[in-house]
């Protein structure tokens, strides 16, 4: 007999979903976090006003520099919220010296789930496609018919406000109303739809909840309250989490168990079943070993850290790591790219200003390759688009009143471009076991080692030039002026999408997961967080992960009820 | 993927937040906490810079306490000694001929001397005191995110319960 119907590795951003999705398929539910608990009194910081923070909500240097060599840089990390994000010192991991990788993690319950941007856009039925027709990595083995129902699914739960469009690049889905544009984004849009037929802006999808359904209040969400707070924590429950959503909705059914500060060191697989029985655990403080069976086993630790677990748990075999026949687990390794932002100021709007914190942005959705051909790359890049009017500033000349006078009125409305775009899936962009190294728990630390090449330095090239020209054409004067010859190019990981790992695809010779997240290899393991994705696209993987993660989860609750696994 | 407006000051300036390393030149040794002169010092130039006026001034805001507070429990030691050296230079300016006398004049006087002096930083970008932008820059940081600055000085909802993309121009915001 096992322990339970099924376990769930990682309570993050997919996992949550796997969690709510089992559980209310009436299967009793293990997750497992390797992270510490998360109390909402105690661990968000959204209701300290800003003269209650710490030295400015600066983490101290010296800690900064000690404890987060690499999360240190991360636009969302503050002092209130530091304990959001891993200390580097105590989870290592290498690359080659010439190639940084920024692996951006938070290990504790919810998982990345809880400071995440909520930019949540669907994969188009081209983005399914495109590997097959320009032949780069191999080629999903569903459609975005499969897909879109679940999409639906998990928007209307999530709750993802937006605007609809009809745009062949960027499908439609259940929004909640939109946010408001600011009058700079107004500006902005009106001209370059205007200059370019084959260019939209739309509002960003967010999933923050701009008004409320039952099914939210049901589970003590409320609206949103507009004060951009979201990266500390939500008191209102208003942006999705697994905290606030997945897992609330999960409890409620009595058939889940959460255990906490439980590291996933390893999967056993029964050779004589072709079946994984069961999840080795260390205690992340005691470091005491446990084992827990279940009928199925989900991995959801996050791309890296679930090719991690199955490199990890050897057998005879499969002595290359777990569901690993095709070579392919830790390969294709694939972030987002970003480049240089590009910043204009918008004029003849001075009579306006804004009221609120809106917790979201505009977009430019992809058009190169889409409703633009013949361009120097494949694939493309969107842009998010930031504006505001910039405020108080103390690098300005002038004292005592007349400082004080200059910053009491707002200043020039600014609107900034910033590039997004797809990348391919290498197959030596990799992640494999450091060969001599271990972490504190005696587990081989990553070794990863993946870089940015020609077409995602030649997308970021196309994208500098482009914004020049979308401000310059919009009567936007630039305020930098980058050369388009020498973009900056993000090193990956710094998008914190990282993605590909154990990738899906129809042929288990050059894939690790089927159509349905499961294991060519071992029928009853599934992997839905980022490690499935078959190409990167270039929207915001989030929303596909819960979507994938809901039809997989169903789809082995199925199987188990017709005792197929 | 935030519109703070340190983001936007940075595309807009191409000028790193904390620039005192690399503008300032005279990087001086470690130190373990800031002195009780220097925090004086500093405490008579915050309320230089913001006085009092219709509206309360650094002072009100504590903003002597809260960069004290920062140099000594967030600023690294050579952060620390960095800063020290920079006071030690502004103070030496202010001071003029006569030791102590910027923090003994009155306010007009103080004001005068300040006035000057940031008149210069800002009129070049080769100041050999430029490291006072950095010192301005944390003063109206620390005023801005207190409770008066805020509140009083600026504008700040805690709850703002809505956006409004082209609401009427007032007074900036505290926070974006
Ligand atoms: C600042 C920021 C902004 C972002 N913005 C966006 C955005 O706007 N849109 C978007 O789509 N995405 C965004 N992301 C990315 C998003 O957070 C991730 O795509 C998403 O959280 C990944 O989900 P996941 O389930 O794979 O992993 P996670 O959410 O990271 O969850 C993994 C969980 O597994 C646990 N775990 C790891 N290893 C083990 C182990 N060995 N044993 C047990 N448990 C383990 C971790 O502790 C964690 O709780 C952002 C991320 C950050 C940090
Ligand atoms: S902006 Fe909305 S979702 Fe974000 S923290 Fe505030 S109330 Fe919550």
């Amino acid at each position: 007999m096992s322990d339970f119907d099924a376990i769930v590795v990682g309570s993050g951003m997919s996992g949550g979903w796997v969690a709510k999705e089992l559980t209310e398929r009436g299967l009793k539910v293990l997750v497992i976090e390797r992270g510490k608990d998360i109390d909402p009194l105690k661990d968000y910081s959204d209701m300290k006003q800003p003269w209650e923070k710490k030295n400015l909500d600066r983490v101290a240097e010296d800690e900064l520099k000690r404890d987060y060599a690499v999360q240190g840089d991360v636009y969302a990390m503050f002092e209130s919220n530091k304990h959001f994000w891993v200390k580097d010192i105590d989870h290592p991991y290498e690359s080659p010296e010439d190639r940084p990788y920024k692996w951006r993690r938070g290990y504790h319950l919810g998982g990345r789930s809880l400071m995440w941007a909520r930019m949540s856009y669907r994969l188009a039925p081209l983005d399914f496609e495109s590997n097959l027709k320009d032949g780069h990595g191999v080629d999903w083995p569903i459609r975005y018919e499969d897909i879109a129902p679940w999409y639906d699914k998990v928007e209307t739960f999530a709750g993802v406000s937006g605007s609809k469009e009809g745009l062949a690049q960027l499908p439609d889905g259940q929004f909640l109303p939109p946010f408001e544009m600011t009058a700079a984004e107004k500006v902005l849009k009106e001209r370059l739809e205007a200059n370019y037929p084959t260019r939209k802006m739309i509002i960003a999808r967010s999933a923050n909840l701009k008004t409320a359904t039952e099914e939210h209040l049901a589970l003590g969400r409320g609206p949103c309250q507009s004060r951009n707070l979201c990266f500390h924590g939500c008191s209102y429950g208003a942006y999705f989490s697994s905290n606030s959503a997945t897992l609330p909705a999960a409890k409620r059914t009595g058939n889940l168990t959460i255990v906490t500060d439980a590291i996933a060191h390893s999967v056993n697989y029964d050779a004589k079943t072709k079946r994984v029985t069961s999840v080795n655990v260390i205690d992340a403080n005691t470091k005491e070993k446990r084992t827990y069976t279940g009928k199925v086993v989900f991995l959801n630790a996050s791309a890296i850290a679930s090719a991690m677990i199955l490199l990890n748990s050897k057998s005879e075999a499969f002595p290359n790591g777990l569901a690993n026949s095709s070579d392919q687990v830790g390969r294709n390794l694939m972030d987002h790219v970003g480049g240089t932002q590009v910043t204009g100021i918008v004029r003849g709007i001075e009579d306006k200003y804004t009221f609120g914190r809106r917790p979201t942005v505009s977009y430019i959705p992809r058009y190169g390759n889409v409703t633009e051909k013949d361009k120097p790359y494949d694939r493309g890049f969107a842009f998010q688009v930031y504006s505001g009017r910039s405020g108080w500033y103390g690098e300005r000349p002038g004292i005592g009143q007349e400082f004080k006078l200059a910053n009491r009125m707002p200043g020039d409305w600014t609107i900034t471009l910033d590039p997004m775009g797809e990348v391919l899936p290498y197959s030596d962009n990799r992640v494999t076991q450091h060969k001599s190294k271990t972490d504190k728990w005696g587990m081989p630390i990553a070794y990863i080692d993946a870089t940015m090449r020609q077409n995602e330095t030649a997308l970021m090239e196309a994208a500098v030039a482009d914004a020049i020209e979308i401000l310059t054409k919009a009567k936007i004067e630039v305020l930098n002026n980058p050369d388009p010859k020498k973009p900056n190019v993000s090193p990956p990981g710094q998008k914190i999408h990282e993605m590909g790992t154990a990738r899906m695809g129809r042929d288990p010779k050059t894939s690790v997961l089927n159509g349905w997240n499961q294991a060519h290899d071992v029928p009853n393991l599934f992997v839905t967080d980022g490690a499935f994705m078959t190409s990167s696209a270039a929207q915001n993987p989030s929303l596909t992960y819960m979507a994938f993660s809901a039809r997989a989860a169903n789809h082995a609750a199925d199987l188990l009820k017709e005792g197929k696994i | 993927m935030n519109t703070s407006r340190r983001d936007i000051l940075q595309a807009m300036m191409a000028l790193p937040m904390v620039s005192l390393v690399a503008s300032c030149g005279m990087g001086g040794a470690g130190k373990a906490v800031m002195g009780k002169d220097e925090l004086a010092f500093l405490s008579s130039l915050s309320d230089t810079m913001i006085p009092t006026t219709d509206t309360p001034g650094a002072l009100a805001g504590k903003v002597p306490q809260t960069l004290g507070e920062l140099l000594n429990s967030w600023a690294s030691a050579e952060t620390r000694g960095r800063w020290s050296t920079t006071l030690a230079a502004l103070k030496k300016e202010l001071d003029g001929d006569k030791a102590g006398s910027f923090q003994a004049a009155d306010a007009a006087e103080r004001a005068k001397r300040l006035g000057k002096l940031d008149a210069a930083v800002f009129g070049s970008n080769e100041h050999p005191l430029k490291a006072y932008r950095e010192v301005k820059s944390t003063i109206a940081t620390a005023y801005y995110m207190s409770e008066p600055g805020a509140n009083e000085e600026l504008r700040y909802e805690a709850v703002p319960g809505r956006f409004e993309g082209s609401a009427p121009l007032g007074k900036t915001w505290a926070t974006s």
